[in-house]
């Protein structure tokens, strides 16, 4: 593999390594003493070896990563580092290993910790952690590894910098969803979808007993269940099988770039976003998600485990939109549908829904801030 | 890696480090003393310290030895030995050596105690290591310096090692690879350093004449310094005027450590007193006239020739017991005045002046290097007692004294009124000089009032001075009694090199004494500066002489001697005395013996009947390989190519990691086989099986994998990774 780049140097300890061997070389052609032209040779044979050991030291290594399986921004997280000596007789000392990691074509601004291998033996493979804290979502290219070698004394630093090209998924930061805030919401606009549905308790499955406490209905207490612990009531709990609707839609209209209030009010209702999809598919709606990102995206996403991974996927490498505000969003909305509709807002701009205003929730990226917490 | 990081990577926490960086510095201190008294009491601190530090210090929690202490300690140490050294008590080389040496040792002490260990300390450790190890190549010179000194290497290299994986995170445990690393990188350093060591182009650094080691005639000219004046810059060697002297002249020279000559003396007759290794006086320039701080000389000399054997002789109907053969090896002297030890008898050169006060002068004027060979007659101070009864020669000049001086007159002549006879007198002005008087050595600087004259205002006011002074002070009173008296401007030598068998002068033994004349026993030597800081009336060393050993313990001594002889001359040869003409003629015979070896070995192949026999054997050779089994081949070229790959299971790894990449892992309960059913779904089939039965029979079967099959194993490999792209998403894990 042909190195992006090679950088040697002798370091501060390498030059006053330097220096006081060439004070010696000079107190013994001064002196003319042998014994002082020994003590000179040794130096500056300790020069010698160190410099050779140390560009020896990152030939025939093999590095390899492996990256975790999910990453969500802001969160630390560690990845294995895999170095292998392929040299057959020479073990590798003490190498610095450090990867260099862009966003966006930019380097990132947290770099991952440096991975210090201090010894492997001739053909052995080591294993090493690194930590890195991803401080954005979206694709993290792992660009090149530099290696780093100084062997003792230590006085030459020479560093290999190797392609070494991989891509992560970092998704958006993780967020919870403060269900005091949000359960006013979905009353609001159930109680609707309740009345014209008519539904009656009783017609969901059976879903075990709990304690009876005051204020439940006496209809669902479980009169023989209850005879037969005395002293207690017992009451039956039903679990709500019913698939109803709901749409999100995600206002990412950021017209001008420069505007860091829009963008980080964007990153904010990201996470909002899938945090608000999560509790909904937890409630067994059936969510559609609808956003500029910037081209138009819609993912429907069914109440099963794992139904969000699709989602995270599409916020994640998800852009601003320059071209699309909000009211082309909002045309979108079907008010024939029969679905509980969640418009998360970052702008201020005021829009003109197409559906009732009882059945939509706007939710605003400022009041975001009460209505959820982040997990790191 | 970064600066900032490692030099601040605290080794408190790695004991064999710091152990072996103590024991590195106790042994370039033992490389650097020298009959030091204190050397033991030093290394006994500093074992103690050690200890304090490699078993008790981590129990605290706190530093127990905080940095201003440390710094106070230094400071001490560093006032101590400036003090040690303005004092004059270090001005002898030996002891300058001793002062430095326990100076260097006293501050590495100082980092033992310290806490909190950087690898500033450790630095700063090597570098006393290196300044200690210095003082020992350029002043000690002892025999054990080449095991010392390796031995220390080992020690600081094995210190550096683990701080290195100190600095990697490795916090002090066991490495299983470090001594092995650390043996190629001594052996390494070793070799290397050799080849620097014999083949460094000295000749472009021609840095002294005569090439010989251990600083001979290399730094700088002899002779009491004499400021020249108007005529050039100021020099330190043999007066371009040696005409002249003043008191403050020699001063200079006290604090120059450098080596002005080397001596090599013989006595002519084994009835001489001589006995190498105690101190010699090596007389220089004379001077008869006082005047107000300055001595003047009267020189006359005449030109003469050598005879037929080289020598120049000045007294040819003078043989006498106690004459010392001398070779004396100087530097660029600048002058023309030849020192040797006692009264110069006769002279090797072509061409050469002599002055009838006992001088030598160079037919001309020497800047360049010379080595010569003068015979002198040697006086010891013993020969007082057979003067008693024998006046000084009348010598009318050497009893004139400048007007003035009133009060070193009367003190003189009130000191030598008990006594009767000229030694008597001389002795007991000496004495008075010496003890009595209460006056001190010093080298402080020295002025008189203006209108009193310095050596009357060294004796009466400010009683202290050196040695310009006391032998001016003994001159003068002697002159004031009637006693003819000159002072003498030379080197009081004292550094024997045994090894050698010369003496290193160096110009900080630079000296000055009184002669007076004696009918038939020629100038004789008095010297009455104290004898504590300059060692001049010091007894000599003799050496032991056995007495009353059988045969057998002779003869065993003899061989010993023999070999430490025999050792000796290798020591010399290869490492004292190694010069450029040496190094070029190791380089010749390096040559010359890789070429010789060259020629024989084509010489012997040239021949037809051992060309026929080579060809044959080769042919024989190939032959055979050709007719061998296949497995027995791949056996063969794998027992040449020293086992590659005999038994590596690495591209199984290698198999692994591809199949994670693609989202196929190997759980741990899995075993290969199993591993293969499941993996075959998502990748191809044919590869997948290729490769476990080969993973099998190499790690189970003991089979080596022979090219073809590294071939198919390349090939398998491939086309895994040609199944489908990574996962990008979600990166995999480990296959372990």
């Amino acid at each position: 593999m042909k190195p992006l780049s090679r950088s040697f140097r002798v370091n501060v300890r390498g030059g006053v390594f330097v220096l006081l061997t060439v004070a010696v070389g000079y107190a013994a052609v001064h002196k003319g003493s042998n014994l002082l032209f020994m003590i000179f040779s040794v130096l500056a044979a300790i020069f010698v070896t160190a410099l050779a050991l140390t560009l020896l030291m990152v030939r025939r290594v093999e590095i390899t990563r492996v990256l975790p399986d999910s990453v969500h921004a802001n969160e630390p997280f560690a990845y294995a580092v895999r170095v292998r000596n392929t040299r057959r007789l020479l073990p590798l000392f003490c190498l610095k290993v450090e990867d260099h990691v862009i966003w966006d074509t930019r380097p990132a601004p947290v770099q991952p910790t440096p991975v210090y291998v201090p010894v492997a033996a001739p053909r052995e493979r080591v294993r090493a952690t690194a930590f890195a804290t991803a401080t954005q979502r979206g694709w993290a290219k792992f660009a090149s590894v530099a290696l780093t070698a100084e062997f003792p004394p230590g006085l030459v630093t020479y560093r290999v910098t190797l392609p070494a090209d991989e891509q992560m998924l970092v998704y958006p930061r993780e967020g919870v969803l403060q269900r005091r805030v949000l359960n006013p919401y979905l009353s609001r606009v159930e109680f609707l979808d309740l009345v014209a549905t008519a539904t009656t308790r009783g017609s969901e499955d059976f879903a075990g007993v709990r304690e009876y406490r005051p204020g439940d209905n006496p209809r669902w207490i479980h009169w023989r269940l209850s005879a037969r612990v005395p002293g207690r009531t017992l009451l039956k709990e039903f679990e709500d099988t019913r698939v109803r609707d709901a749409l999100i839609q995600l206002e990412t209209f950021v017209p001008n770039p420069a505007d860091t209030r829009r963008a980080s009010r964007l990153e904010r209702a990201i996470s909002f976003s899938t945090a608000l999809a999560e509790a909904l598919l937890a409630e067994n709606y059936l969510v559609r998600f609808r956003a500029f990102t910037p081209d138009p995206t819609e993912i429907v996403l069914e109440p099963r485990k794992g139904a969000a991974a699709e989602l995270k996927y599409a916020l994640a490498t998800l852009h601003a939109s320059r071209t699309h505000p909000v009211s082309e969003l909002v045309k979108e909305a079907d008010p024939s549908r029969d679905e509980v509709y969640f418009l998360l807002r970052i702008g201020d701009e005021p829009v003109a829904l197409p559906v009732p205003p009882e059945r939509v929730v706007e939710i605003h990226a400022d009041d975001m801030r009460s209505m959820m917490y982040y997990a790191s | 890696m970064d600066a900032d990081r490692s030099l601040f990577t605290p080794i408190s926490r790695d004991v064999r480090a710091r152990a072996a960086l103590y024991l590195s510095v106790v042994l370039s201190y033992l490389a650097a003393v020298q009959n030091d008294p204190l050397a033991s009491a030093m290394i006994l601190v500093f074992f103690l310290a050690s200890l304090w530090s490699l078993g008790f210090e981590h129990r605290f929690l706190r530093p127990f030895f905080p940095s201003v202490m440390k710094i106070g300690l230094i400071v001490t140490g560093s006032v101590v030995f400036i003090a040690f050294f303005l004092t004059g008590l270090a001005r002898p080389a030996e002891t300058f050596a001793n002062a430095i040496a326990r100076f260097l040792f006293w501050n590495a002490t100082v980092f033992v105690l310290s806490r909190n260990k950087t690898e500033y300390d450790v630095w700063t450790l090597g570098i006393i290591d290196v300044s200690l190890f210095m003082i020992s190549g350029a002043f000690v010179q002892p025999s054990g310096f080449v095991p010392l000194f390796l031995a220390a290497l080992v020690c600081a290299l094995y210190a550096f090692q683990r701080l290195a994986l100190l600095r990697c995170g490795s916090a002090g445990e066991q490495s299983p690879h470090g001594p092995g690393i650390l043996l190629v990188q001594a052996t390494l350093v070793v070799e290397v350093a050799a080849l620097v060591f014999f083949f460094f182009p000295r000749q472009v650094f021609p840095a002294r004449p005569g090439g010989r080691g251990g600083g001979a005639a290399d730094e700088a000219p002899l002779g009491p310094d004499v400021a020249t004046g108007a005529d050039g810059p100021r020099r330190t060697g043999l007066p371009s005027n040696p005409n002249e002297l003043a008191l403050e002249s020699m001063r200079g020279l006290k604090n120059d450590l450098r080596v002005a000559l080397k001596l090599r003396a013989t006595a002519a007759s084994d009835t001489s007193r001589y006995t190498p290794g105690q101190p010699v006086y090596l007389r220089g320039a004379t001077y008869e006239r006082y005047e107000r701080g300055k001595w003047h000389a009267n020189y006359e000399p005449r030109e003469q020739s050598a005879n037929g054997e080289g020598w120049v002789v000045v007294r040819p109907d003078v043989r006498r017991p106690d004459e010392l053969h001398q070779t004396i090896l100087t530097v660029p002297a600048g002058g023309d005045v030849v020192v040797c030890v006692g009264e110069p008898m006769r002279f090797k050169q072509p061409k050469a002046r002599y002055d009838a006060g006992g001088t030598f002068f160079f037919a001309d004027r020497r800047d360049a290097a010379v080595e010569y060979n003068i015979v002198g007659a040697y006086v010891p101070d013993a020969a007082e007692r057979d003067l008693r009864s024998q006046p000084p020669a009348r010598v009318s000049r050497l009893t004139e004294l400048p007007p003035g001086l009133e009060r070193l007159r009367a003190k003189a002549r009130e000191i030598v009124a008990r006594h009767e006879g000229a030694v008597n007198r001389i002795i007991a002005l000496r004495q008075w000089l010496h003890h009595e008087a209460g006056l001190a050595y010093s080298m402080a600087a020295f002025s008189a009032p203006a209108g009193a004259d310095p050596v009357e205002h060294f004796v009466f006011e400010k009683r202290e001075g050196y040695c310009m002074h006391f032998a001016s002070a003994l001159a003068l009173m002697l002159r004031a009694v009637g006693i003819p008296a000159r002072l003498v401007g030379g080197y009081h030598a004292k550094d024997y090199d045994w090894s050698k068998q010369e003496y290193i002068v160096r110009h900080m033994d630079a000296h000055a004494w009184v002669e007076v004349p004696f009918a038939g026993h020629g100038w004789l030597r008095f010297d009455c500066t104290p004898e504590d800081t300059t060692g001049a009336s010091k007894p000599p060393e003799l050496p032991a002489v056995p007495t009353g050993e059988d045969a057998q313990k002779k003869a065993e001594e003899e061989a010993r001697r023999r070999k430490e002889e025999e050792e000796k001359k290798r020591w010399d040869r290869y490492l004292v005395d190694y010069d450029p003409g040496a190094q070029a003629s190791a380089a010749r015979s390096l040559f010359g013996a890789v070429g010789g070896f060259l020629a024989a070995v084509a010489r012997f192949v040239a021949q037809p009947l051992v060309a026929l026999t080579v060809g044959g054997l080769a042919l024989l050779a190939f032959v055979g390989y050709m007719l061998l089994p296949r497995e027995h081949k791949q056996r063969l070229r794998q027992v040449l190519g020293g086992f590659r790959d005999r038994s590596s299971v690495d591209f199984y790894r290698d198999f692994l990691w591809l199949a994670s990449k693609r989202g196929v892992h190997k759980a741990t309960a899995l075993t290969g086989r199993e591993f293969a059913a499941i993996a075959a779904l998502k990748l191809p089939a044919d590869a997948v099986a290729l490769l476990t039965d080969k993973f099998y029979e190499v790690r189970y079967g003991g089979r080596a994998l022979s090219n073809e099959d590294r071939k198919h194993v390349r090939r398998a490999l491939a086309a895994i990774e040609q199944s489908g792209s990574p996962q990008s998403p979600v990166p995999s894990q480990t296959v372990r």
